[in-house]
């Protein structure tokens, strides 16, 4: 006898496990236990630490992160706030109001907590390097605190004369001044940028435009995007769900217990988060309403046979309908939450992004939670207020539009199964047309709306710079001091120009640019040509240092003068775009390594991008059929048999094609955030399938023939199932209202997931039942599993 | 003569140093800025720059002082590392004359003027600035307002508080304020901390050591640290000697292309 078969068997002879007779015995004594755990758990909430930043998906131990994070390191390479400065009165910012405003700017942001104030670079605090007489003079680019229009004239002379500052503090038409402001945590910057918009709003005139991007203002934006999405979501999804299980269980009262299993479970879930300091991901945000989407079908397939037990049987008090509503619902619910378990974990196992690591890992605390409260301190609530079915038109027992809809639906798929298998198997290769659309992408634009004013500033910012995305290589010499020789600086100028060359590279730098540009103040040489006397290299940094700051390189070569930064800036982030310039720069550099006896590697932002999106890319596949072995396998287990647990499938597949059929449909890219849709939905809707066989199994065990099987009961379990899909369906779609667009698409394409495998389970397992088990029955009679 | 000169100082400074305490912190500052100075001294420089992830540069350096009526001079010529080899640097600074600053570069062979430096520019890389060397571990009175420190943190030393006199002044040489731990009997600040024009503390000077040399007490080590940029300069010297009648041809600009020059 199958597995589950034995249980149910046990149910129905012993009435209910011990444990439900606990329940039943003492529920305030339960209540209040599960409220108190709830409330610790809940006191974890406080702990919570906040990662908005779209970097926290990058796997730390990526070697392209290494090698980026070692970059910061020796270069102080940091994400800053950037602001670029526009003329409203000229074509080119270098007019005396508008530079003016960068020398405010440049003095004043530096008094702002949380600015590294002696890291803001700007034309205001850069120097230019001239020839006078072959004298070298390293003067201020902006020689003026109140620049007039003789000063901004010689400022524009000394930015031309400078071609490395060129797309960098300025545009090179000079129509953009560029101030860079590095802050002390680029991921918490909220209260720093708000300051920042303040002075900039304070300093800036009428005459001048002022745009604020950068990756720290991004981050901060997304926080704000953050705080605001939890501070509505949580409030929305559960009004959301509370109406949906008020029009299934047509009862105010027969809230009460679903409202504290939703919230209980969401608040243990996020509330441990903040127990054992996990962080609060963009992409956590959408945690709290998933969870409480998963609860409300556990405590809605309770309810209904609670409230169906009290309808049927009039003396049953609340307790005995519990009872019944308990032996017909924990295994179900069982199943369906350990599948979904099942699902999350394989989430977070097949992912080496932590943000999808710890989503799979809560949420499947949080669907653990739901399940336990479901058993536990639902039936408590239900008998503790005696919880009554509604009379008269609106009672649960009287079969609505719904039940007839859905009889309609069972019997038309059960009688005419090849039909209805060729139509939904019509729609699948439709589906799956649409699916092969869906591509890998990633551009952290895509984060932000249309009408965003972070993006419109980036979007400026890069259109006058031709582009402030990174590509890096960091070139190394064997000993300190070895890069200051001719040949060091020759070899290094090779590779830049080679960079030059590749696509989508406006612009390269180096520290090569430097020495040629010294080489050509005090030699006269021709402009781009490097000194070939061995010492000259370090002498004309040696004369520099004489007169400028330090450190003015440190951004260009480390302090032992071994290690250096040769930095390429693209015209776009767009991973499918990148990726190539990607992989021509590594055949770039694996060329250029034979020839140069210096080393060499890939970093920048734009190869950490591709790294880690080739990353996903290779393991999304992976993690997808990690879920689903997870959720299969633990079907099989649970009902002890290959054939349902391959029925029970069957719309989880529907559902995982429809969330890549709409990506590809919509143009909605496969990224970090909607890489794990489908494995959600895996686990999502397995729930469907397992509900429906656990009941037909049930009716079977007790004689009923394979057509009444899908009569009755089934038609309520159905019903349960189609206001779950609402619940979740219509939840999720809650998280479509925030304002990130990455969480917009996360929401809708779970709510895809969903829905299809709802109808999965409706039409295609009445078919399917109908063809296999039917033909099964025919040639051995009556056989339940095969 | 010196040390006897400083004794004289000291016994009319000292008095009002216990009288009052405006009176004191200007006696105090008027007693470091009344330190002797030797016409002539010769030693060895190192220099170790370590910036704020612990990497040090390490350069040595023949150094010159001549401390004239008519000017202040400084030469730097540098020994090692190679790379900059025979580099030499010349600083002369006359009273209420813009300072002249030159440098060699053998690659070049070339003496090269460089431009006129503001106090606060920073010194050849160093975390000191130009004004910290014209100064030499003194305060003029005419760039600070003194007090005295009335709490300071368990130092053995009197403390001179100073803020600039103006907002120009503190531009200038880039510090607003400093406090000065001061070894009286050495007429030598041990301890200085200065903070920058919007008052944020800026950067320590510790003078580790302290010798006579003639008969001037001379700084033989000192670190200077720049707690904004976490960079730090240490600097000692060896074989220090005083060199009375320090021939002034050795500070000429055309000398420095001539190699380290040999002082007797």
């Amino acid at each position: 006898m199958p597995f589950t078969e034995r249980l149910m068997q046990r149910t129905k002879t012993k009435s209910d496990p011990a444990i439900f007779r606990t329940i039943i015995r003492y529920p305030r004594v339960l209540l209040i236990a599960t409220f108190t755990l709830i409330v610790i758990a809940a006191i974890g909430l406080g702990g919570v630490t906040k990662d908005p930043s779209v970097d926290a998906f990058v796997p730390q131990d990526h070697p392209a992160a290494i090698a980026r994070d070692k970059a910061a390191e020796v270069f102080g390479l940091e994400d800053p706030v950037v602001i670029g400065l526009t003329s409203r009165t000229s074509e080119s910012a270098f007019t005396a109001s508008t530079l003016e405003t960068l020398v405010k700017l440049d003095a004043a942001i530096r008094q702002i907590d949380g600015v590294k104030k002696n890291d803001v670079i700007s034309l205001a605090s850069q120097n230019a390097m001239l020839a006078d007489n072959g004298d070298l003079l390293v003067e201020p680019v902006i020689d003026d605190d109140q620049p007039n229009d003789e000063t901004a004239a010689l400022a524009l002379a000394r930015f031309q004369s400078m071609p490395m500052l060129s797309g960098v503090l300025a545009a090179p038409d000079a129509s953009m001044l560029i101030l860079i402001a590095p802050v002390v945590d680029a991921n918490n910057a909220t209260q720093t940028l708000a300051d920042i918009r303040a002075l900039v709003a304070e300093v800036t005139d009428a005459s001048t435009q002022a745009h604020i991007a950068g990756v720290a203002t991004m981050n901060a934006r997304l926080a704000g995007m953050v705080d605001t999405d939890t501070r509505i979501f949580v409030p929305a999804a559960i009004v959301t769900v509370l109406l949906i299980l008020l029009v299934a269980l047509r009862r105010v009262s027969a809230l009460t217990g679903p409202l504290l299993v939703i919230a209980g479970s969401a608040a243990v879930a996020i509330g441990l988060m903040g127990w054992i300091g996990a962080r609060y991901y963009l992409i956590t945000t959408a945690l709290p309403v998933v969870i409480m989407a998963i609860a409300v079908a556990d405590t809605l397939h309770l309810s209904t046979y609670f409230l169906q037990a009290r309808t049927q049987r009039a003396d049953f008090s609340a307790a005995e309908a519990v009872g019944v509503a308990l032996s017909k619902a924990w295994l179900p619910i069982t199943l369906t939450s350990v599948t979904t378990i099942a699902a999350f974990c394989g989430l977070s196992f097949g992912t080496a992004m932590q943000p999808i690591s710890e989503f799979g890992l809560f949420a499947a605390v949080g669907v653990a939670a739901a399940w336990v409260l479901s058993l536990t301190a639902l039936p408590a609530v239900l008998i503790l207020t005696d919880l009554r079915p509604s009379h008269g038109a609106g009672s649960i027992a009287k079969s609505g539009w719904l039940d007839r809809s859905l009889h309609k639906v069972t019997d038309f798929a059960f009688e005419r199964p090849v039909i209805s298998l060729l139509a939904t198997t019509g729609v699948f290769a439709l589906l799956v047309t649409f699916a092969l659309q869906a591509r890998f992408d990633y551009e952290r634009q895509r984060y932000f709306t249309s009408d965003d004013l972070v993006l419109q500033a980036d979007s400026s910012i890069n259109r006058a710079l031709g582009g402030v995305n990174f590509l890096d290589v960091v070139v190394t010499a064997p000993e300190d001091g070895s890069l200051m020789t001719p040949e060091a600086l020759q070899s290094i100028s090779e590779l830049r120009g080679a960079m030059a060359e590749l696509p989508l590279v406006s612009q390269v730098n180096g520290i090569d640019s430097y020495i040629a540009h010294m080489h050509h103040l005090l030699t006269d040489a021709p402009v781009s040509t490097l000194p070939d006397k061995a010492r000259a290299p370090g002498q004309y940094m040696f004369l520099y240092e004489a007169s400028g700051e330090p450190e003015d390189f440190k951004r260009d070569i480390d302090y032992e003068h071994r290690t250096a930064l040769v930095r390429a800036q693209l015209s776009t982030d767009n991973y499918r775009a990148t990726r190539e310039t990607v992989r021509a720069l590594e055949l770039v550099v694996a060329d250029w390594m034979q020839s140069s006896a210096l080393n060499a590697d890939i970093s920048g932002r734009i190869a950490v991008n591709t790294g880690w999106m080739d990353q996903l890319s290779t393991n999304h596949i992976k993690g997808l059929l990690l879920a689903t072995a997870l959720v299969f396998l633990t079907t099989w287990f649970v009902f002890r048999s290959f054939g349902y647990a391959v029925m029970a499938m069957v719309p989880v597949v529907f559902g995982v094609i429809c969330v890549y059929a709409t990506m590809g449909a919509l143009g909605l890219d496969i990224a970090p955030a909607t890489s794990m849709t489908a494995a959600i939905a895996t686990g999502l809707g397995v729930d469907f399938g397992i509900h429906l066989i656990s009941l037909i199994r049930q009716q079977r065990t007790r004689g009923h023939s394979t057509y009444d099987a899908f009569s009755h009961d089934y038609l309520v379990v159905a019903r349960a199932c189609f206001y779950s899909a609402i619940a979740l369906g219509v939840a999720l779609a809650v998280i479509c209202i925030s304002s990130a667009p990455v969480l917009r698409w996360f929401g809708l394409l779970v709510s895809t997931g969903a829905f299809g495998s709802l109808i999965g389970a409706l039409i295609i397992l009445p078919a399917l039942w109908s063809v296999v088990y039917n033909s099964v029955e025919r040639n051995s009679s009556y056989a339940l599993s095969f | 003569m010196r040390c006897l000169s400083s004794v004289l100082v000291l016994a009319v400074l000292l008095p009002m140093l216990a009288t009052a305490d405006e009176l004191t912190a200007d006696a105090l500052a008027a007693l470091v800025i009344e330190r002797p100075a030797n016409e002539g001294r010769v030693g060895t420089m190192h220099f170790e720059l370590i910036n704020k992830r612990g990497r040090s540069r390490n350069r040595a350096a023949l150094m010159m002082h001549s401390d004239r009526e008519d000017a202040q001079r400084i030469g730097i010529f540098f020994m090692r590392p190679s790379m900059i080899q025979e580099t030499a640097f010349l600083s002369i600074n006359r009273p209420g004359d813009n300072d002249e600053n030159w440098l060699y570069l053998p690659t070049t062979e070339r003496v090269r003027r460089l431009p006129t430096s503001d106090r606060g520019d920073t010194f050849m890389g160093t975390d000191l600035t130009y004004g910290d060397i014209q100064e030499n571990f003194k305060f003029p009175a005419e760039d600070w307002f003194f007090s005295l420190d009335t709490n300071p943190e368990q130092s053995p030393y009197p403390v001179l508080h100073g803020v600039a006199r103006t907002p120009e002044i503190a531009k200038e040489l880039g510090y607003q304020e400093f406090r000065a731990a001061i070894d009286v009997a050495h007429q030598f600040p041990v301890k200085v901390e200065y903070t920058d024009t919007d008052n944020a503390p800026l950067k320590t000077v510790e003078v580790k050591a302290i010798e006579w040399v003639g008969d001037a007490p001379t700084a033989m080590a000192f670190e200077v640290h720049n707690i904004q940029t976490g960079h730090t300069t240490r600097v000692h010297f060896t074989e220090m000697r005083h060199v009375p009648n320090l021939d002034v041809e050795f500070f000429a600009p055309d000398a420095l292309a001539y190699g380290i020059p040999e002082v007797d």
